[in-house]
């Protein structure tokens, strides 16, 4: 009798568990705060849909390549730099969106709207890269990118790798220093870039690579993304961000949905609730994620390693990503033989 | 009967070194063949680039000058474990081997600690003003070696340690008895009859320093790019997944080539081996 009891128990309990179970959105991102991310962005959308949230982490590459693999299945939302967003794109990988469930959209910052056409995600942050550098070590206040070449800078500057989101920048650098465009006069930025080559120690993969540099007294300067310097300057105090005179390059971080997802009113509600005012504010507070929402305002405490303010978002140039993309290989193999030789 | 039991009982194992080791590589090998026209194109257009004949140039030396100085240093470690340790062995052998119970960032990032900028080295040698500013030797070939040796070298002890145990105490006593300097004693006794655990420490040290992917990243700079990273880059960044067959299969055939090589000069010190 008892058995039998038992028996029914676990078969109800194991119908309650399919019948109800709650619905499951799998988001494909970084694996950097997940705790903070959980806390202010996963969790209260949880609650207010009555969804449960996996997260698959990983970087831009290893995701993507994921996905490829798995032709999209599996994964509801996906998080990626502007690079490989443009690659998952002509890959055939992400969804066209409905924008009529994402309202927020409209107040968020006109160069985050739409940045590869309406039929795809906007971007829920904005990133910049520009120069720290250590004031202990450099008497010289570096200004402009073309400090970068600077002969008493020899060996002691560090670069993100080609590979990396901000990597190509380096290259369209390299080509404004001679007045080039570096997709149209590649030799030539290439050229240039070899000029800086003895500037450079090594280059970077992972931010916390230049953190440890920097800590470790072997660089002076590097080329980053804002969001690296936090950590620089806890681990060198003497440590200051530069935005370049000539202007910066925005890196943006964005969000799709994947084609084929079966949660697709769900993920864009997800694209929505991460672009609200309240979203946005929490995480740029927390020190996650610089906000696009231009509802969100910040002391300029607050802001600090933030890229917050509309005039700063204005002054960035564009990059054409989808030329970034179609040159990679060329680019990726002139750049090793430049710093690998 | 019998040997259709052998065989019923060998045949697991082999299905599943068929299906997980042998089936793959076949797998990746043809990725590797466009055509059976031009079929070796891609190696040759792999190949005939100076950039990669550095790369694989440079993989091999580093591999092969991580085996030398690991053969250096574990036969006098292999030696002392083997014949004078006695009680201590056990200890000896597990400190040994501590290098491999580390993880290899942990270990990575411990090494950028001594050799860094403002690492131990570096001090040690302003205090004693040897030097007179820090010197560079993070991010360089040279560091990736001592990362390796320091990883690898455990697998050429414990193979060394095993010979050298069962090599009569009596035939090293009669070699002095004879007039035998030390020397001549390691060179015409103990090397040959220790060819066989020197011969499986060199592949497993050689094996693995080719292809090590953490340490040259971590330590290297840019100029120690190896083919391991060059994979990564390939699989992983631009999604070329041929290219990076085609340098696996490369490594997989220097792989062999050296082994073939560090067989056979075994075979030459002892016929047996």
């Amino acid at each position: 009798m008892k058995k039998s009891v038992f028996f029914v128990l676990l078969i109800l309990l194991s119908i309650n568990g399919v019948i109800f179970a709650k619905e499951k959105l799998v988001i494909s991102t970084w694996g950097y705060n997940g705790d903070l991310l959980k806390k202010y962005v996963y969790a209260p959308f949880e609650e207010k849909y009555d969804v449960e949230i996996v997260i698959e982490s990983g970087n831009n590459a290893a995701r993507l390549n994921k996905l490829k693999l798995r032709k999209g299945k599996g994964t509801d939302l996906i998080y990626l730099v502007e690079s490989y967003t443009k690659d998952a794109i002509e890959a055939g990988l992400i969804a066209k969106i409905d924008r009529s469930n994402l309202p927020n959209v409209s107040q968020i910052y006109q160069l985050a709207r739409a940045p590869f056409g309406n039929d795809y995600g906007p971007a829920y942050t904005v990133m910049r890269a520009g120069i720290i550098y250590d004031t202990a070590q450099i008497s010289d206040p570096i200004t402009s990118w073309n400090d970068l070449w600077r002969s008493n800078l020899a060996g002691k500057i560090s670069v993100p790798n080609i590979t990396t989101s901000a990597g190509p920048t380096i290259v369209l650098t390299a080509g404004r220093h001679v007045n080039v465009n570096a997709f149209n006069k590649p030799d030539l930025a290439f050229k240039s870039l070899r000029q800086m080559k003895n500037n450079v120690l090594k280059t970077y993969n992972r931010s916390s690579n230049l953190a440890n540099m920097f800590a470790q007294g072997e660089i002076s300067a590097g080329v980053a993304l804002n969001f690296v310097f936090s950590r620089v300057k806890k681990a060198v105090p003497s440590a200051v961000w530069v935005d370049p005179v000539e202007g910066s390059y925005a890196s943006l971080n964005t969000i799709n949905v994947v084609k084929g997802s079966p949660n697709k009113e769900l993920a864009e509600k997800f694209i929505n609730h991460i672009l609200s005012e309240k979203i946005q504010r929490d995480i740029a507070l927390a020190g996650v994620d610089s906000p696009v929402n231009v509802n969100v305002k910040l002391s300029a405490k607050e802001a600090e390693g933030l890229t917050y303010g509309k005039d700063l978002i204005a002054s960035f140039q564009d990059v054409d990503w989808g030329s970034v993309n179609s040159n990679k290989k060329v680019w990726i193999e002139n750049w090793n033989e430049i710093f690998s030789n | 009967m019998n040997n259709r039991l052998h065989i019923l009982l060998v045949l697991p194992g082999v299905l599943l070194v068929v299906a997980l080791l042998v089936a793959p590589l076949y797998f990746v090998f043809l990725d590797t063949i466009p055509d059976l026209e031009h079929p070796f194109s891609l190696y040759e257009a792999f190949l005939e680039k100076g950039f990669h004949q550095k790369i694989i140039i440079r993989t091999i030396r580093v591999a092969l000058i991580t085996t030398m100085i690991c053969v250096i240093l574990a036969y006098p470690c292999a030696f002392f474990i083997a014949r004078y340790a006695r009680r201590f062995k056990a200890v000896l052998i597990v400190i040994a081997v501590f290098p491999l119970l580390l993880s290899p960032v942990v270990r990575s990032f411990a090494w950028m600690a001594i050799l860094g900028k403002n690492g131990f080295v570096n001090d040690l040698l302003l205090f004693f003003r040897i030097i007179q500013e820090p010197v560079q030797m993070l991010y360089t070939e040279g560091a990736v070696i001592v990362g390796l040796t320091y990883l690898f070298l455990p697998l050429m002890i414990l193979p060394l340690v095993g010979v050298i145990e069962n090599i009569e105490e009596d035939l090293l006593d009669s070699a002095k008895s004879l007039g035998a300097k030390d020397i001549i004693v390691f060179f015409q006794i103990i090397l040959p009859l220790s060819a066989s655990g020197l011969l499986v420490g060199c592949i497993l040290v050689f094996t693995g320093s080719l292809t090590a992917y953490t340490t040259p990243r971590l330590l290297g700079g840019d100029q120690a790019m190896t083919l391991s990273t060059l994979i990564y880059q390939n699989a992983m960044t631009l999604f070329e997944w041929d290219a990076a067959s085609v340098i696996a299969i490369i490594m997989i055939t220097l792989t062999i080539l050296v082994m073939k090589i560090i067989g056979s000069l075994a075979t030459r010190m002892n016929p047996d081996v």
